[in-house]
C-alpha cells in the first residue's frame, strides 16, 4: 500500500499526546515526525515535505487556525485537525480554512487511522477519479450516473444525485453544510441547512435500509456530513 | 436633616403611611426659604394626599428600578426642574433616574454630588459648600449611612422652595429612602441566595469528583502498574482484561467531564444555535455513537412519517438522546428492549424512548431530573453523575419543551417523555425536480 510509506507531521504541544500518536503511527507503519508549536509546524512543513499534518487546533504560540490560514497560502498538505468535542464553531472554521478533516479528542485510534487513509487517498486520487464507487452494497457508476443498492437500481432526482456524488468523491472526509450546500445548490444557498437536512433525509429513505441507522451517509453533528468508507 | 428611620421593607401599608406622616412633623432640615403663611393642615392634607398616591405607585412599580423613577418624576414635575437620583453600589454613585429622561450633569457638578454623599452632607446652591452651584444635592440615608444623593437643578426656580414643596421634599426623600433600602436588601438576599447555591454546588461537586473520579483514575493507575510490573506475568487473556478496564474507566470519566461542562455551560446561560432538524436525522447521529453500547438490546423506532422539521440545536439535543438513551441501557438487562417513539400532537412534537429497566419509582420521578440526585435503591456502581437527566431538562427547557418520567403499566421500565413545541411549518419550497431515470 502506498499510504503505509507516508510521512505524518504531529503537532502537538502536549508530550503524552505526541507520545501516543508517535508509537501506535509508528506501529501502524508510518513515519513520524513531531513538532510543538504553530512555528516549527508550519517550519517542518516546509523543510521536510511531510505526506499529512496533524495538527492540535489548542496550540500554546498561536492559533492552530493561524496555522491552517497560513499553511494553506502556500501548501495543499492535507490536514487533520484534533479538536475537543462540542467546539463545533472551531471545526468548522478550521474545514473552512482549508483543513481536510478532524478528530474529537479523546480519540480512538481506529478512528484517527480512518480519517488518515482517507485524507491520503484524497491527495492521491486528487486527480484521477474511480469511474465506479462502492461503499459497502452502495455503487455509483459516475460515468452513467447511476447508483445501485445491493444490485438493485435506485432512481435519484438530479439534485439527490449530485449531493451523493459530492460525498462520494470525497468519501471518508467531513463535508461542512456550507462546503455541500455551495457545492450542490449555489454560493447563494450556503446558510440554507434545511435544503440539506431534507435532501439528507431523502436520500437515506432510498439507499439505506434503515434510515434511523444510517450505514452510507453520517452524521457529523453540528458540523457537516461524511460518505463512509468501508475498510 | 431628614431622618429616615428604618421600616419594614417591602410593607406599604396604612400603618406605614402614617408613620411616615409622622415623620415629617419631625422633619427638621430647611431650605433656606421663609416659609409661607398656607395653614398647616391644608398642607399637610395637601402631603398626605401626594404622598399616598406615591406610594400606591411604588407599590405596583414591578421592579425597583421603576420605583426610582415615578419618584424622580413627581418631584421633577412638581418642582418643575430638573432633577438627577444617585444611588450608592458598593460605595459608588450611580445615576437611577432622571428627570426628564435622559439628562446628564457635568463632570465637575458629579464631583459635588460625590462629595456631598462621602461627607454626607447637604451641598450646592442654599448650602454653604459649593453655594455657587445650580444644583441643590440632597443627601439620602438610611439609619444614618447614605445610601445616595437626590440632586435638583433648582436654576429655573431662581433657587425658591415653596415651604409646600419642602414638605413635599421631604416626604418624597423619606420614600426614596426606603426604596433605596429595599433594594439593597433585596440584592442582598439574591447574593445570598446565589452564594449559597454556589456553595452547595461546590460541596457536591467536590463529593462528586473525589468519589467518581477517584475510582476510576485507581483503577487506570492500579491496571496500568499491573501491566508494566516486570515480574508479574500475565497472560494474554488477562493484559487485555487489565487494558479493557483501563479503556472502559477512562471512557467513564470522560463521561463525567462532558457533563460537569454541560453544567457548567447551562448554568452560564446557554446560547442556542438553533437550525431546522430531521429528528432521523438527530436520532441516527445518536444512535450511531451509541452502536456499541447498544449492541445487547432490542431496538424499535418508531417514527410518525412526515413529522415536521423541528427547529433546535443539533450537539445539544444530541446530547439529550445519548443521555437518555445511555440510561435506558444502564439501568435494564441485557436482551431486554428500548422503544423510541416521535410523533405529533396538537401542535406539540412527543418523543419517548421506554426501556424495561428498574424505573424510577413514582416519588423520585420528578426528584430525578434535580441536579445531583440519585435514585438510592437502584444506585449501581456503574451509576453516572447524576448530571445526566438535569441537563436534559435544561437543555430541554431551553428549547420550550418539557421532559418527564412516566412509570409504565407492565411496572417495569420507564419512558422519558420529551415535548416540544412543532413551531410554525417551514417555508421554503424545494424545487420540484425530474426523476431522473
Amino acid at each position: 500500500m502506498l499510504d503505509k510509506l507516508a510521512k505524518i507531521l504531529v503537532v502537538d504541544d502536549e508530550p503524552q499526546i505526541r507520545r501516543l500518536l508517535r508509537v501506535s503511527l509508528t506501529a501502524h507503519q508510518y513515519q513520524v515526525s513531531e513538532a510543538i508549536s504553530g512555528k516549527e509546524a508550519l517550519a517542518a512543513a516546509a523543510s521536510e515535505s511531510p505526506d499529512l499534518m496533524l495538527l492540535d487546533l489548542g496550540l500554546p504560540d498561536e492559533d492552530g487556525l493561524a496555522v491552517i490560514r497560513q499553511l494553506r497560502e502556500w501548501s495543499h498538505l492535507p490536514v487533520i485537525v484534533l479538536s475537543v468535542r462540542s467546539h463545533e464553531k472551531d471545526k468548522i472554521s478550521a474545514l473552512d480554512l482549508g483543513a481536510n478533516d478532524y478528530v474529537d479528542k479523546p480519540f480512538s485510534m481506529g478512528e484517527l487511522l480512518a480519517r488518515i487513509r482517507a485524507a491520503l487517498r484524497q491527495k492521491i486520487q486528487s486527480e484521477g477519479l474511480e469511474p465506479v464507487f462502492h461503499c459497502g452494497a452502495l455503487t455509483i457508476d459516475f460515468t452513467k450516473r447511476q447508483v445501485a443498492v445491493g444490485g438493485q437500481e435506485i432512481k435519484l432526482t438530479p439534485k439527490e444525485y449530485d449531493l451523493l456524488r459530492v460525498l462520494a468523491v470525497k468519501a471518508g472526509r467531513v463535508l461542512t453544510h456550507s462546503q455541500l450546500l455551495r457545492e450542490v445548490w449555489g454560493e447563494e444557498y450556503r446558510d440554507d441547512t434545511q435544503y440539506l437536512r431534507v435532501y439528507i433525509g431523502q436520500l437515506r429513505q432510498k439507499i439505506e435500509e434503515n434510515p434511523s441507522l444510517p450505514q452510507y451517509i453520517l452524521t457529523e453533528s453540528g458540523v457537516g456530513y461524511r460518505m463512509r468508507v468501508f475498510s | 436633616m431628614v431622618q429616615i428611620k428604618k421600616i419594614k421593607k417591602g410593607m406599604i401599608s396604612p400603618v406605614f403611611i402614617f408613620f411616615s406622616a409622622a415623620l415629617f412633623a419631625a422633619a427638621v432640615y430647611l431650605i433656606t426659604q421663609a416659609r409661607s403663611q398656607v395653614s398647616a393642615s391644608q398642607e399637610r392634607e395637601a402631603r398626605m394626599a401626594f404622598l399616598y398616591s406615591l406610594i400606591r405607585e411604588i407599590a405596583v412599580s414591578v421592579k425597583l428600578e421603576n420605583a426610582f423613577q415615578v419618584i424622580a418624576k413627581r418631584i421633577g414635575e412638581m418642582f418643575h426642574c430638573n432633577l438627577i437620583l444617585f444611588v450608592s453600589e458598593n460605595s459608588l454613585l450611580f445615576q437611577k433616574a432622571e428627570y426628564p429622561s435622559q439628562i446628564k450633569m457635568s463632570e465637575s457638578d458629579y464631583a459635588k454630588a460625590v462629595w456631598a454623599f462621602q461627607n454626607n452632607k447637604p451641598a450646592g446652591c442654599h448650602t454653604n459648600f459649593f453655594s455657587g452651584s445650580e444644583w441643590f444635592f440632597f443627601p439620602l440615608e438610611v439609619e444614618g449611612e447614605p445610601v445616595g444623593i437626590l440632586s435638583l437643578n433648582l436654576q429655573a426656580n431662581d433657587g425658591i422652595i415653596s415651604s409646600q414643596q419642602d414638605g413635599f421634599l421631604d416626604a418624597t426623600v423619606s420614600q426614596l429612602g426606603i426604596v433605596i433600602e429595599r433594594a439593597s436588601h433585596l440584592k442582598v438576599i439574591e447574593q445570598a441566595r446565589l452564594l449559597n447555591e454556589a456553595r452547595k454546588l461546590e460541596t457536591t461537586l467536590l463529593s462528586c469528583i473525589s468519589h467518581d473520579f477517584r475510582t476510576p483514575i485507581s483503577s487506570i493507575l492500579g491496571a496500568s502498574a499491573a501491566l508494566l510490573d516486570e515480574e508479574a506475568r500475565y497472560d494474554l487473556a488477562s493484559q487485555k482484561e487489565l487494558l479493557f478496564t483501563i479503556q472502559e474507566e477512562a471512557e467513564r470519566l470522560n463521561r463525567f467531564v462532558s457533563n460537569l461542562l454541560d453544567m457548567m455551560k447551562l448554568q452560564s446561560g446557554l446560547k442556542l444555535n438553533q437550525e431546522w432538524v430531521e429528528f432521523q436525522d438527530l436520532l441516527g447521529s445518536s444512535l450511531s455513537r451509541l452502536s456499541n453500547l447498544l449492541s445487547d438490546r432490542h431496538l424499535v423506532v418508531a417514527l410518525e412519517p412526515n413529522l415536521p422539521m423541528l427547529f433546535l440545536d443539533f450537539v445539544l439535543f444530541e446530547h439529550v438522546l445519548l443521555n437518555l438513551l445511555d440510561n435506558a441501557v444502564k439501568y435494564s438487562e441485557p436482551g431486554t428492549t428500548i422503544w423510541i417513539k416521535a410523533y405529533k400532537k396538537e401542535e406539540r412534537i412527543f418523543v419517548e424512548i421506554t426501556d424495561e429497566g428498574v424505573g424510577i419509582p413514582l416519588l423520585e420521578q420528578r426528584s430525578v431530573f434535580q441536579k445531583f440526585y440519585r435514585i438510592k435503591e437502584t444506585a449501581r456502581p456503574n451509576a453516572g453523575t447524576g448530571l445526566g437527566l438535569s441537563i436534559c431538562k435544561g437543555i430541554v427547557e431551553a428549547h420550550g419543551g418539557k421532559i418527564s418520567a412516566k412509570s409504565l403499566s407492565s411496572g417495569k421500565g420507564v419512558s422519558m417523555v420529551i415535548e416540544l413545541p412543532a413551531g410554525t411549518e417551514i417555508s421554503y419550497s424545494l424545487e420540484k425536480e425530474k426523476q431522473y431515470a
